[in-house]
């Protein structure tokens, strides 16, 4: 009998365990990625190898920091990325202003980029249902969206991304995207790029 | 002065390329790109520089490049501090002047993808050929110098080697290859990685298989006395070339699947070897070694709100050990013109839990709280047979039998601040327990200071433990008496170092000091200490040897480093030397270490030569010289010269072969022995383990069109 008991409890402990693990997991998302104050280090480097920035930001720029509605993983990757960007004393040589924004849908963004001359937009975890509208909204608006998932950029929904490799931070660039939002980088930033065409 | 020159003249370098404003720019992003991002040190993603440890980090290509075969050189010839040394059956690890031989590397706790690896029985660790992971699915190795309990528990007293292996869509696409080190081993391995969406998931898998056969490298071993025949002749050792005992096979298999949160790592491994043990018969044909894993890790990480953040762990492990030897010697088989056989079967199992919620409360990562329980079931069977080699007939009942289970649980707390841009704290201390010592508080206190554009100050406080093997504490025969209780290891570390990069360049010093405490040892009785023990009635038999807590060990000395690129990371450099100033505390005497160097370091070099030429690499360690594992019971403290190991690689794709790469390593070793024991060792003069001194590796890879 005490056998018995103490294998039910076993088997409740495990049912437990795992249903507390498939309950936190509600969407895919990157682990092991690249550190959000280190991203925010990079974006601001790779915002000067923008050749169409200066005249997309005007003189301050602007960056759009992207959180999905009741998900947590993105609304912390937000928080850090704006304290991150916040510590930054310039981007591409710009006073730069950040504000964290809950998505709505794929057109009201494309229209508060352009109403609002936002340079950066920067996509937290969360969005894999809307990359493809967000992709289309802003095709042949003028911005630079970053993503913190790489898959996004793999998919075609942002232009750049960040990707861990061997311990390392790596750039990855979707091109066609870059092309339809108007993003020209540097050929020299290219070359250490993972570029998808 | 001389420092400040040298950095000045880093910068002119760095400056030396087209285009001065984008050029400065692209120094900054090289920089940021080239900063390692590490998780060992503190179970969190964070840039080496604010780590709270002194760390190195190996990546694939480092690997690749510089014709590394295992995770031994690894480390020898790319990390800071740490130093290898290539045994005939096994690799030996130390670290900042401290190397406890015959330790089966139990003082460095090794994770692969942040699962401890360490088994309960002999906490044993496979540096070398056996790692049971194939090196071309490794992403990277974190190698964190210096005490690391605060995190991980027992064994993290010189540091914490962890090897993540790809993720599938890193190593994307199937590959198989061979590499053979000429006339003595050849390995082919297989690997293949993709992405994928499972049940509308993005997933990941990555596997990686080797198959390993060693046919040598094959010795000469002088004659030497190895005690009486049961007729009272003389038996002998060596006298010949060892053929039996340079043969080896192993296999390995690694499977990771990451799938949304989850991170599942699954191995499995055996091998044979051989044995090289100071009372077994020269190159018997039956002695060897097996040994068996299968273990499985799950990691998920979930984010519960902006402030919660939970990350568990779940994994279970077993392993066996089988060793088998054969013994002539009437002090170890007294069977009259017989030779005993000796069967030493171990079996270790684990499984746990590990439950690490975080808290970020301000939401931005500059004050986070980290708390964890680790929990794990632990079970060990091991028994020692004896037979007649000739009928099979056992000769006595089985001895150093171990039948016990228990459960060890460790809690712990971390807590990160980052007042200010320039100023990063942690803090921090684990409690384990263990039924076997009282409680162990491993603390931790570091602070890191980036007062200026790329320099960093540390300054580091820390304790680690090792608890006592089951084999250490359950282990006795009639002639081994059981331990009375033994207490753990414990080392403490204080450090300060000073780093600065420039672009692409990294310059890194650091000083340390170290103390080790309660060492457990193998007390040899002498004569008295033995009837004294006997007519105490503490044992039936004159007892051999006992193991104690018996030294303590201090080392303080410095790291140094510079690494760093050029010309787009065409060009590749690194160096780093280690000095330490290291002294063992026995019995109360005091004397230096054996089988440690006091000065060791490494260098490389490498060059990708443009369009289809190949990849140049030359790599090299060096080592003082070491005094010889027990040089005290010798006359005249005999010790092994400095040595330098030359590794030249050179590798590229095939031409005309789409797909085919090769590799072609060249390695030369100045020294032609090690300063550990090998053979019976009854003689005036040391017999010590020889050196491969000249060796060539061919490899080739295919790639698979995707």
């Amino acid at each position: 009998m005490r056998l018995c008991a103490s294998a039910a409890r076993r088997r409740f402990a495990i049912f437990l365990t795992l249903g507390l693990l498939a309950k936190a997991s509600p969407l895919a998302a990157e682990i092991g990625g690249v550190p959000l104050g280190l991203q925010a280090q990079l974006t601001a480097k790779l915002a000067a190898h923008d050749k169409g920035m200066a005249a997309r930001a005007g003189s301050t720029l602007k960056i759009v920091i992207l959180i999905k509605r009741e998900n947590a993983e993105s609304a912390n990757a937000a928080a850090h990325l704006l304290t991150a960007f916040e510590a930054l004393d310039s981007i591409a040589g710009l006073s730069h202003q950040q504000t964290v924004l809950a998505f709505t849908d794929a057109r009201a963004l494309a229209a508060l980029v352009r109403t609002e001359t936002i340079a950066i937009v920067y996509l937290t975890q969360g969005f894999d249902e809307d990359l493809d509208a967000i992709g289309a909204s802003l095709d042949g608006v003028s911005v630079m969206s970053i993503a913190t998932v790489p898959d996004y950029v793999v998919r075609g929904g942002a232009v750049i991304g960040f990707d861990l490799v061997s311990g390392k931070s790596k750039i990855l660039v979707n091109l066609a995207r870059a092309r339809r939002q108007g993003v020209q980088l540097d050929s020299n930033v290219l070359m250490i790029a993972t570029v998808f065409k | 002065m001389r420092l400040r020159a040298l950095c000045v003249g880093l910068i002119g370098v760095g400056t030396l390329t087209p285009g001065r404003a984008d050029a400065q720019v692209d120094q900054d992003l090289s920089a940021l790109l080239d900063e390692p991002v590490v998780t060992t040190a503190s179970s969190t993603a964070e840039t080496g520089t604010s780590a709270p440890a002194t760390s190195s980090t190996i990546t694939a290509e480092d690997l690749r490049r510089y014709g590394i075969h295992t995770l031994q050189e690894a480390v020898s010839f790319l990390a800071v501090g740490v130093a290898g040394q290539h045994l005939l059956d096994d690799d030996e690890l130390g670290a900042r002047g401290v190397e406890i031989s015959s330790d089966a590397g139990n003082h460095f706790l090794l994770l692969i993808d942040g699962h401890k690896v360490n088994e309960p029985y002999q906490s044993f660790d496979l540096f070398g050929r056996f790692l049971g992971v194939p090196l071309e699915i490794v992403d990277h190795i974190e190698v964190v110098l210096g005490p690391g309990s605060v995190l991980y528990g027992s064994n993290a007293m010189l540091g914490v080697i962890n090897v993540v292996t790809a993720r599938g869509k890193t190593l994307q696409g199937a590959r198989v290859g061979v590499y053979a080190d000429i006339a003595t081993l050849v390995r082919p391995w297989a690997s293949f990685g993709s992405t994928f969406r499972l049940f509308g998931v993005a997933s990941e898998l990555t596997v990686g298989v080797e198959y390993l056969h060693a046919e040598g490298p094959k010795y000469y071993f002088p004659s030497e006395l190895a005690g009486l025949l049961p007729s009272g002749q003389e038996l002998t050792w060596g006298g010949a070339v060892a053929n039996n005992s340079s043969r080896a096979d192993s296999g390995a298999i690694v499977t990771r699947l990451i799938t949304g949160h989850f991170d599942v790592t699954l191995r499995a491994q055996g091998s044979v070897s051989p044995v090289w043990s100071d009372f077994g018969d020269f190159d018997s044909p039956e002695a060897r070694r097996t040994d068996r894993g299968l273990s499985i890790g799950i990691k998920h990480e979930a984010t519960l709100s902006s402030i919660v953040r939970v990350n568990t762990r779940l994994y279970a492990a077993h392993t066996d050990h089988d060793i088998v030897d054969t013994v002539t010697n009437v002090d170890f088989c007294p069977l009259t013109n017989m030779t005993c056989r000796f069967d030493t079967r171990s079996q270790s199992r684990w499984a746990g839990v590990e439950v690490q919620p975080v808290f970020d409360w301000f939401r931005d990562g500059r004050f986070v709280t980290m708390v964890g329980v680790d929990a794990t079931a632990r079970g060990v069977l091991a028994k020692v047979d004896a037979f007649d080699d000739v009928t099979g007939r056992p000769i006595s009942s089985s001895v150093g039998v171990i039948d016990h289970s228990d459960l060890i649980v460790g809690a712990y707390g971390q807590q990160i601040w980052i007042p200010a841009r320039w100023l990063e704290l942690n803090g921090g201390a684990r409690f384990d327990y263990d039924e076997r010592f009282a409680g162990v508080v491993s603390p931790r206190v570091a602070a890191t200071v980036q007062p200026w554009k790329g320099g960093a100050l540390k300054g580091i406080f820390s304790e680690a433990f090792r608890a006592p093997t089951f084999y250490e504490s359950y282990f006795s025969t009639p002639f081994v008496p059981l331990p009375g209780p033994l207490r753990p290891e414990k080392t403490r570390s204080v450090e300060g170092s000073i780093e600065q990069r420039f672009a692409a360049q990294r310059i890194f010093f650091g000083v340390f000091h170290t103390t080790m405490t309660d060492i457990i040892q193998n007390f040899q009785f002498d004569p008295l200490s033995a009837a004294r023990f006997l007519q105490q009635g503490r044992s039936t038999v004159l007892p051999l040897y006992q193991e104690r807590n018996l030294e303590s060990i201090d080392s303080t000395g410095y790291d140094a480093g510079i690494e760093g690129s050029f010309a787009e990371h065409k060009f590749t450099y690194g160096l780093s030397g280690t000095t330490a100033y290291a002294r063992a505390t026995a019995f109360g005497s005091t004397g230096p270490l054996a089988v440690a160097p006091r000065t060791f370091g490494n260098a490389r070099l490498s060059y990708v030569l443009p369009d289809a030429w190949p990849t140049l690499a030359l790599a090299a360690r060096w080592m003082s010289s070491r005094l010889v594992e027990n040089y005290a019971t010798y006359a005249g403290s005999p010790s092994v010269p400095a040595f330098i190991e030359l590794r030249a690689t050179v590798s590229g794709d095939v031409p005309f072969a789409h797909g085919l790469s090769y590799r072609v390593s060249a390695n030369y070793v100045s020294s032609e022995r090690t300063p550990f024991l090998v053979g019976p060792t009854l003689d005036r003069t040391p017999s010590l383990h020889p050196v491969d001194p000249f060796r060539v590796t061919v490899g080739l890879t295919y790639e698979f069109p995707q």
